[in-house]
C-alpha cells in the first residue's frame, strides 16, 4: 500500500476511536468480562488499542518534512535535518 | 514513621534537584527549557505527572466511590486519546518553531506571531489568573494530606509550608531540568507505589473478583455507568483534554524536548501510564464502599487514605504519603516555574525591567544554534544557500497572495517581492475620501466633462467622486482620419495602466506604477491607474481607481471552483470591493508551490484560462468606458490578457512592464514554471512595447523570454523628487550611522545589514555604531525578523539598534536625513532598487551589491559604491571606510543627488514611457500602412 494510504489510514483511525469511545452499548451492562465489569474492561482495552493506534501514527504518518520545515523557516540557517537534532557545524549553517 | 519517611522523601527530592543544577548553564534558555535537551523517557514522565495532579489519586479514588466505574471512561481514556493527539498535531510543532524562534512561553509565540503587545499582554493576564488557582489548590491539597496521613497530628499550613519550600528549593537551583527529574522520579513514584497499594489492598479484600461481588451486592450501580453519567457528558467530557496544551507548564515541557521525534514516545505511551494510575485508582474508589460506605461531601475525598489506614502496614502509609506528595508536587513545579518563565520573560524581559543593557552569554544565542552543536553564532540566513533557496520571506509572499489566510488569491504576489518600506497615507481614512482625494488630485475632470466622458455608464458605477476621465478627445478622433492617429508627440493619449496590487504590502512595483501614472497625468495625458487583484498601496499620493480588476477573491474561486465564473455578475463584483479585498487580504498566508503554479499558469493562458469572466470584464470596461490609445500591463506575468485585449481593441497599443517576473518564475515549481514560460515566450510576441527599467533587466528579460534585446525599451526608473534632496547637514561626525531602508524580509538582505553592523561594532567598539532600520514588515516575514532582533540583542547590541517600522514619506526621509550611509544588501538581483535612489536624492551614500540594477544605477549617479553581494565583510568594510572619510561622504552625496535629479525622476521615467508608446504607435501606424 502506498504510504500515503497508509498515512491517511493512519489518520483516520483517530476520528473512529473518538466515536468508539463513546459505548453506548455497555451502557447499562453489568456483566464480567476479563475479571472487571464490561464497562471498565471496554476501555482498558480502548486505552490499549490508542497505543496501538499511536504506534502506528508516529510510525506510518509522523510529519518529519513539515517539522523540517517548521524548524528551518523563514530566516532560519538550520539544515532540513535540523528538526531531528542531527549536530551542524557552523561552517555548514552559511 | 509516616512523617519521617515524607520528610526523607521531600529531602530526595532536594537532592535530584540539587544534582541537576550541576548541569544548569548560566543561560535563560537553559533555566526556562533545559537547552531543550530532554529526551524521550524524561519528557513522557514530566509531562505525565505535569498533566496528572493529585487527582489522578485521590480525586480519582473518591469520584469512583461516588460515580463507579464509569470515571475511568469519563477521564481517563478520554485523555489517553485526546491528549497524545495534541501532542501529535500540536506539541511537536510548537516544538519546532519555538526550537527555530527561540521561543519560551506562550505569550512569546502570541507576540511573534501576531507582533502584538497587548494581546500578548492579555493572554499574560489570562494564564496566570487561570493558573493561580491551581497553584493554590496543590498548596492547600499538600497541608490537607499531610494532616490526614498524620490523624491531624500535623497542621494543615506546615504540609503547606513544607509543599511550598521543597518545590521552590528544586526549580529556584535546577530550573526546568531539575523540575523534569524530579518530576520523572516523583511520577515513578507515585505509579509504583499507587499500583503497589492497589495490590495488597485488593489482595486483603480477597482479590478483584471477591472485591467485585461485595460491591455487587451492595451498590451494582457503581458497577455500570447507569444514570449517573449520560451519554452527552461523556462526550463532552473527551473535549477537555484538548486543553492539554493552554497549560502553560505543559507548553514550557513541550518546548524542552531536545527534538521533535522526542515526542514519539509520550505520544505512544501515554495511555499505558495513564491506564496504570487510573485503574487502580478507580478501583479502589469503588472498593471503598465495601469498609467506608455512605461518606459524603469532603469526607468521601479522603477514601483511599482511609482504605491505606485501614489495611497497609505504616510503611506503606507513609510511602503512599509521598506518592500523594509527588502527585501533588509534580504538577506544583512546573506550574511554579511557568509562571516564573512568564514573569522573567514577557514582563521583565520584554518591557526590559532593570536591565536594558544586559548581555546574553554567547552560548545562548539561541536554539537553533545551540541544539546538538556546542555553541557558535547564528548563521547567516539566507546566507549563500540563497541564491537557489531565493529568500523564504519572497517566495512565501509570492505564494501567498493576498487573499491569503483561507488561501485565496495568489497570483499577485508575483511581482511585489521587493520594495521599500512605505505606507499608504491614506491609511487611516475612509476610503471615499481616498477616491475624492484621489480623483481631485489628479486633476481629473468633473461636471460637464462628465457627459462626453460616458457619463452614464459612470453614473452607473456610482463612485460618487465625480468623472474619472477627461473629456474624450471626441473632436480630435473624428478629425484624424488616420487609422492610428496618436503618433503626434503633443497629441494626449488615452493610458489604461494596469497595476498589480500586492494586499497589505507596500511595493516598489506599486510604488512605480502609481509615480509613472502620476507623471503621464501631470503631462497632460489621460492615464488611469487600474488595480488588479487588489487595491494599491503607497507611501505618495495614491491616484488609483477605485474599482478593482480581477479581484484576489474572484480568481481564487474560478480557480478552485471553475463555475464560479458563471455565478451572478452582482455577486462576484461584491467580491471585487476594494474594502473587502483589502481586509481579506491585509496578512498574507502561505499557498502551496503546486497551487500557486497553477494558477499561475491559469493566469497567463488568459482567454484559455480559468479567469477568463474577469479578462472579459476588464476588457468590456475598457471597451465601453475608457476606449483606451495604450493599455500598459505592469509586468509580463498578465501577459495572458493581451491576445483577448487585442480582440476588444483592435487600436489600443499593447505595452507590457518588466519587473520582478524573474524571481517570481525561479520559486515556481516544474512543470508549471516551464509551461509558464512558454506561454509567456509565445504571448509576449503579440506585445507592442516592451518596458524595462534599466539596462539590466532588460537583459535578463530577454534573455528569459527569448526575444532579441533590442525589443526592449528602457524607461529609467524614476522617483517623485517631492520633499526630498533638502538634507542641510549630516548627523554629528560619531557615532557612525548606518541605514537600512526597505521591507524586513530575507531577500532584501536584512539579516546582512545586522551581521554588518555586529562586524563594524566589533571593529569600532560597541556604542562607535548606530544601525537605523525601517521597512514594512509582512505577517510571513515576522518570525525571520525576530529572529534577525534577537541576534542583535544576543550580540548585546540591542540599545544601537532602532527599527522605526513601517514609514511614511516624510519619516522615510527623516531616517535618510539622520543617517550617514544607507545599506540594501540584496541577496536576489534587484530590479528596481528604490530605496538607493531615495537615499541618493537625499545626499546619503549607498553601499550596495554588485549584481542586479544597482552596478547600473551607480554608474549612472556615483552615489555609492558597490561591494561584492553576500559578502558581510566586504559590506562593513564600505561602511568603515565611508563613515571614517566624512570628504567621500559629502562628495558621493553630491555625486548621488546629481545622479538622481539627471537620470531618475519620475518624469524622466514619463518622457521615456511616451517616447516608448510614440514609437510603438508609429511602428503600428507604418505596419497598418503598409
Amino acid at each position: 500500500m502506498a504510504a500515503t494510504a497508509v498515512r491517511r489510514l493512519a489518520y483516520s483511525s483517530l476520528p473512529v476511536l473518538y466515536l468508539l469511545h463513546n459505548d453506548l452499548w455497555f451502557w447499562y451492562d453489568g456483566s464480567r468480562f476479563l475479571g472487571l465489569p464490561i464497562g471498565l474492561t471496554y476501555h482498558v482495552l480502548f486505552t490499549a488499542s490508542v497505543v496501538l493506534a499511536m504506534w502506528w501514527l508516529v510510525r506510518s504518518a509522523w510529519p518529519a518534512a513539515e517539522l523540517d520545515r517548521l524548524a528551518t523557516g523563514p530566516g532560519s540557517p538550520q539544515p532540513a535535518n535540523a528538526g531531528e537534532g542531527e549536530a551542524r557545524s557552523p561552517e555548514g549553517e552559511g | 514513621m509516616t512523617l519521617t519517611i515524607i520528610l526523607g522523601y521531600l529531602l530526595a527530592v532536594l537532592l535530584i534537584g540539587a544534582w541537576s543544577s550541576r548541569r544548569l548553564a548560566a543561560t535563560g534558555e537553559d533555566f526556562f527549557v533545559a537547552g531543550r535537551t530532554i529526551g524521550p523517557f524524561v519528557l513522557l514522565m514530566t509531562l505525565f505527572g505535569t498533566h496528572m495532579t493529585s487527582f489522578a489519586l485521590l480525586g480519582a479514588s473518591a469520584e469512583s466511590y461516588r460515580v463507579g466505574i464509569g470515571v475511568f471512561s469519563l477521564m481517563a481514556s478520554s485523555s489517553a486519546l485526546m491528549v497524545p493527539v495534541v501532542f501529535f498535531f500540536v506539541g511537536a510543532r510548537v516544538w519546532a518553531v519555538g526550537s527555530r524562534l527561540g521561543l519560551l512561553t506562550q505569550v512569546q509565540f502570541v507576540r511573534a506571531r501576531w507582533g502584538s503587545d497587548g494581546v500578548g499582554l492579555l493572554l499574560f493576564v489570562v494564564l496566570v489568573v487561570l493558573l493561580a488557582p491551581y497553584l493554590l489548590i496543590g498548596v492547600m491539597g499538600g497541608g490537607i494530606t499531610l494532616q490526614q496521613i498524620t490523624d491531624g497530628a500535623a497542621p494543615p499550613w506546615l504540609g503547606s509550608l513544607l509543599i511550598c519550600g521543597v518545590v521552590i528549593g528544586y526549580v529556584t537551583s535546577g530550573g526546568l531540568r531539575g523540575t523534569a527529574w524530579v518530576n520523572t522520579f516523583q511520577t515513578g513514584m507515585f505509579m509504583l507505589l499507587g499500583a503497589v497499594t492497589a495490590i495488597l489492598i485488593v489482595t486483603k479484600l480477597g482479590g478483584v473478583g471477591a472485591a467485585l461481588d461485595r460491591v455487587a451486592a451492595s451498590r451494582p450501580d457503581l458497577l455500570i455507568r447507569g444514570d449517573s453519567i449520560d451519554p452527552l457528558r461523556l462526550l463532552s467530557y473527551t473535549l477537555i483534554p484538548l486543553s492539554v496544551g493552554a497549560f502553560p507548564h505543559i507548553f514550557s515541557h513541550w518546548l524542552s524536548a531536545r527534538q521533535a521525534a522526542t515526542f514519539k514516545a509520550p505520544i505512544v505511551l501515554y495511555p499505558v501510564c495513564i491506564a496504570v494510575v487510573w485503574i487502580p485508582s478507580v478501583l479502589l474508589g469503588v472498593f471503598g464502599n465495601i469498609d467506608f460506605p455512605g461518606l459524603e461531601g469532603p469526607a468521601s475525598n479522603s477514601v483511599l487514605i482511609r482504605m491505606i489506614a485501614l489495611y497497609t502496614p505504616d510503611l506503606l502509609a507513609g510511602l503512599l504519603g509521598a506518592g500523594v506528595f509527588a502527585a501533588i508536587m509534580s504538577s506544583l513545579d512546573s506550574q511554579s516555574l511557568s509562571l516564573g518563565t512568564m514573569f522573567t520573560q514577557d514582563i521583565v524581559r520584554h518591557y526590559r525591567w532593570g536591565w536594558r543593557t544586559q548581555r546574553v552569554p554567547p552560548d545562548s544565542a539561541g536554539p537553533a544554534v545551540r541544539r546538538g552543536r556546542g555553541g557558535g553564532r547564528l548563521s547567516r540566513f539566507p546566507g549563500r544557500r540563497t541564491e537557489h533557496l531565493r529568500a523564504l520571506g519572497v517566495v512565501v509572499h509570492r505564494l501567498c497572495l493576498p487573499v491569503a489566510r483561507r488561501r485565496r488569491g495568489a497570483l499577485l504576489a508575483a511581482q511585489h517581492g521587493r520594495g521599500s518600506g512605505r505606507r499608504d497615507r491614506h491609511r487611516d481614512r475612509p476610503l471615499d475620501l481616498v477616491l475624492r482625494s484621489r480623483v481631485r488630485s489628479a486633476g481629473l475632470q468633473r461636471g460637464r466633462d462628465r457627459r462626453d466622458a460616458g457619463g452614464g455608464h459612470l453614473r452607473r458605477l456610482g463612485r460618487g467622486a465625480g468623472c474619472r476621465f477627461p473629456a474624450r478627445q471626441t473632436a480630435r478622433r473624428r478629425a484624424g482620419s488616420a487609422l492610428y492617429p496618436m503618433t503626434g508627440a503633443d497629441q494626449p493619449l488615452r493610458i489604461a495602466y494596469l497595476a498589480a496590487g500586492a494586499g497589505g504590502m507596500i511595493c516598489g512595483s506599486c510604488i512605480h506604477d502609481n509615480a509613472l501614472v502620476r507623471a503621464l497625468q501631470q503631462r497632460g495625458h489621460n492615464a488611469v491607474l487600474l488595480p488588479i487583484y487588489t487595491p494599491l498601496r503607497t507611501d505618495e499620493e495614491n491616484v488609483s481607481y477605485g474599482r478593482v480588476f480581477y479581484g484576489a477573491v474572484n480568481i481564487y474561486l474560478e480557480q478552485k471552483l471553475p463555475l464560479w465564473s458563471r455565478a451572478p455578475a452582482g455577486l462576484r463584483r461584491l467580491l471585487d470591493n476594494p474594502r473587502l479585498l483589502a481586509r481579506v487580504t491585509r496578512s498574507a498566508a502561505a499557498t502551496d508551490a503546486r497551487e500557486l503554479g497553477e494558477l499561475a499558469l491559469s493566469m497567463v493562458r488568459g482567454e484559455a484560462g480559468r479567469q477568463l469572466a474577469e479578462l472579459q470584464g476588464l476588457a468590456r470596461w475598457l471597451g465601453d468606458e475608457f476606449q483606451p490609445d495604450v493599455v500598459h500591463l505592469t509586468n509580463s506575468m498578465l501577459l495572458g490578457m493581451v491576445h483577448h485585449l487585442r480582440e476588444v481593441l483592435p487600436r489600443a497599443l499593447i505595452v507590457c512592464g518588466l519587473q520582478g517576473e524573474d524571481i517570481f518564475l525561479e520559486d515556481l515549481e516544474d512543470p508549471h514554471r516551464s509551461e509558464v514560460l512558454a506561454e509567456m515566450r509565445r504571448r509576449v510576441r503579440e506585445v507592442d512595447v516592451l518596458v524595462a527599467p534599466n539596462e539590466y533587466y532588460a537583459a535578463a528579460m530577454a534573455e528569459l523570454l527569448d526575444l532579441p534585446l533590442s525589443r526592449i525599451d528602457v524607461a529609467r526608473l524614476g522617483i517623485d523628487l517631492e520633499g526630498h534632496g533638502n538634507r542641510t547637514a549630516e548627523p554629528a561626525e560619531s557615532p557612525l550611522i548606518m541605514g537600512y531602508l526597505a521591507r524586513m524580509c530575507p531577500e532584501k538582505g536584512f539579516h546582512l545589514a545586522a551581521e554588518a553592523f555586529k562586524e563594524l561594532s566589533d571593529r569600532l567598539g560597541p556604542g562607535r555604531v548606530r544601525f537605523r532600520a525601517a521597512g514594512y514588515l509582512g505577517g510571513r516575514d515576522r518570525v525571520y525578523f525576530e529572529l534577525q532582533r534577537r541576534r542583535i540583542a544576543d550580540w548585546g547590541l540591542e540599545p544601537h539598534f532602532e527599527w522605526l517600522g513601517e514609514v511614511d514619506r516624510q519619516q522615510k526621509i527623516d531616517l535618510l536625513h539622520g543617517v550617514h550611509v544607507l545599506v540594501l544588501p540584496t541577496v536576489y538581483r534587484e530590479a528596481k532598487g528604490l530605496p538607493a535612489l531615495e537615499a541618493m536624492a537625499n545626499g546619503v551614500p549607498a553601499v550596495l551589491p554588485d549584481h542586479g540594477a544597482f552596478p547600473e544605477m551607480l554608474e549612472m549617479t556615483g552615489g555609492g559604491t558597490l561591494v561584492p553581494a553576500g559578502d558581510v565583510s566586504a559590506l562593513a568594510s564600505a561602511v568603515e571606510e565611508l563613515g571614517a572619510d566624512a570628504d567621500r561622504r559629502a562628495q558621493l552625496g553630491r555625486s548621488g543627488l546629481q545622479g538622481v535629479r539627471r537620470h531618475y525622476t519620475a518624469r524622466l521615467m514619463a518622457s521615456d514611457t511616451l517616447a516608448s508608446y510614440r514609437r510603438g504607435l508609429r511602428r503600428r501606424a507604418a505596419g497598418a500602412a503598409t
